[in-house]
């Protein structure tokens, strides 16, 4: 099975096909040397050269089955593409698979449940989860030439990143944190150096901004440690936590965050917290 | 200038019945997607007097109750696009189906304005598949939008693009804190209401709609396995936390 891949920012997906076929192409959205086998001849700053490109690139290789990296401009111009094609495209998948010889998507949805979804068209069209920047083999790639955009390009700056992605520590607040402990968290975090960051219903309810949702939907941490506050550890949550060790409290036995956390402390956030600020106080 | 904002009708809180595998619908409260009165704001700070606010939805007849509360807003006309032709249908079928209802209700649009994202399937990818069917440009993610340049946000960087029309742009959840009800509007509100659209009007193309229309099916829904850890410290927990992070040199 041949398998097309879009990458960008980043290239997990690559990994994500290759666990699944030894037929793999890749192409890349960012002009580079070395990180893909098809690139654009010039910067793709909206979803018309985008679509150009994925349909050039379509042409020279007939995929059976063609992965996009879930990035903002490779996803405006994979949906585009399906909708231009009226193709099936199966959204923001976290893991892939074979099953009766046809590709299986797992999207994540609420409560701990993932939908498993498979396309009825060819090639089959997926949104694979972007998150990390993988080493490849060094190709010379070939350069493809793309449409220019009818959408004017006027400039770009970059913004300052999210203190939350390169922070040391993060302390996760979640629904199971009362509003009033909100404040002596944040003490504590401006004590021990940490960055705030939340559950997509906190930041819901405006206790706590929106660019601090950690998850999906949200920013990816990748701290030394994790402190995790009245969260239970739903997988749109902990899809974006990469730590090397996670102390999470909570007052739910059951709560699936204990199976991955280092210290999982049964208890109640408003009764640990300041057993926790005074063992602070006493060993630094 | 005629603007249109497409609006989801969603369940407030989801309930999952394990045994039958399926989202229990019955006592639910359903809202506006929340994302959604992002973009409705966004498209009323764009309007002048002279400009005309419509929305489209697509749902259930019983979704046109909770559309009324958009006459609050100051939208101009609601629409709900209905039939039991366009149930099961997937983004694609969905984004079908919305075109069809804009061409044939709005033909002179300027804009559309939708939500990245609704807060019961977040796939994100009905901007693009709309755009594509309506054979006109779109950006996500947009931020900010006047009558000369738009504002949008990818995942390193802040981008301006050109202002034209007729244009989708899909808003990010951030660019503000929603549209308020307005005290100006309320006598419409009362005496206004969501017009229902079914396919004998709208003459869609039923082999491009719901479950006939749809290109991806999902196959099952599954429980993520879930490991309850049989340890959990009920004692001394924030010394060892204490510890753990004297350890790793954060304190």
């Amino acid at each position: 099975m041949r398998i097309l891949v879009f990458t960008g920012e980043y290239n997990n997906a690559i990994r994500t096909a290759k666990e699944i076929s030894d037929d793999i192409i890749t192409a890349s959205f960012k002009q580079c040397a070395d990180c893909a086998e098809f690139v654009p001849d010039k910067k793709i700053t909206s979803f018309e050269s985008g679509v150009s490109f994925i349909e050039s690139v379509e042409e020279k290789t007939s995929p059976d089955a063609i992965f996009f990296s879930d990035e903002t401009i490779i996803r405006e111009s994979a949906s585009f593409f399906a909708g231009k094609r009226r193709l099936g495209l199966i959204s923001h998948s976290n893991k892939v698979f074979i099953k009766d010889g046809k590709i299986i998507g797992v999207v994540p949805g609420w409560e701990n449940l993932s939908a498993e979804v498979f396309s009825l068209t060819k090639p089959v069209l997926l949104l694979l989860n972007a998150k990390e920047k993988i080493t490849l083999n060094k190709k010379s790639p070939e350069i493809i030439k793309v449409d220019s955009s009818l959408l004017k390009f006027e400039g770009s700056a970059e913004f300052k990143k999210n203190p939350l992605e390169n922070a040391n520590v993060v302390i996760g607040i979640g629904r199971g944190v009362r509003k009033n402990l909100i404040p002596k968290i944040e003490k504590l975090a401006e004590k021990i150096g940490a960055e705030i960051g939340c559950t997509r219903p906190v930041a819901d309810s405006g206790l706590i901004p929106l660019n601090k949702v950690i998850g999906d939907s949200g920013v990816q941490i990748n701290p030394k440690v994790y402190i995790a506050f009245g969260i239970s550890g739903a997988i749109q949550h902990m899809s974006g936590v990469n730590a090397n060790y996670i102390i999470s409290i909570n007052s739910d036995a059951n709560a699936p965050i204990f199976s991955v956390s280092a210290l999982p402390i049964l208890g109640k956030a408003e009764e640990v917290l300041p057993q926790l600020e005074e063992w602070i106080k006493n060993i630094s | 200038m005629k603007i249109v904002v497409t609006v989801k009708v969603v369940p407030e809180k989801i309930k999952f019945n394990k045994e039958t595998k399926r989202i229990d619908r019955s006592e639910v409260k359903m809202i506006l997607n929340p994302v959604d009165l992002v973009a409705a704001e966004e498209a009323n700070k764009l309007r002048n007097s002279n400009d005309e606010l419509i929305a489209i939805s697509m749902g259930p007849p019983s979704a046109a109750e909770t559309l009324n509360s958009l006459f609050k807003y100051g939208f101009d006309k609601v629409y709900l696009l209905s039939d039991p032709a366009f149930a099961g249908s997937d983004t694609l079928a969905t984004a079908y189906i919305l075109s069809m209802g804009i061409k044939k209700l709005v033909p002179d649009f300027d804009i559309i304005f939708q939500g990245d994202y609704s807060i019961d399937g977040a796939t994100g990818q009905i901007p693009g598949e709309l755009a594509a069917f309506l054979g006109i440009p779109f950006l996500t993610h947009v931020n900010s939008v006047n009558r000369k340049e738009i504002v949008r946000k990818t995942e390193t960087h802040l981008e301006r693009f050109q202002f034209i029309t007729p244009v989708l742009l899909s808003v990010s959840d951030d660019a503000n804190y929603g549209i308020s009800p307005n005290l100006f509007y309320l006598k419409d509100s009362i005496e206004k209401n969501t017009e229902i659209i079914n396919n004998d009007t709208l003459k869609a193309n039923t082999e491009f709609c719901g479950l006939n229309g749809s290109r991806t099916l999902v196959s099952s829904v599954v429980q993520n396995e879930v490991k309850t850890s049989t340890e959990v410290i009920k004692e001394n927990g924030a010394e060892q936390a204490a510890k753990l992070l004297k350890e790793v040199g954060i304190i």
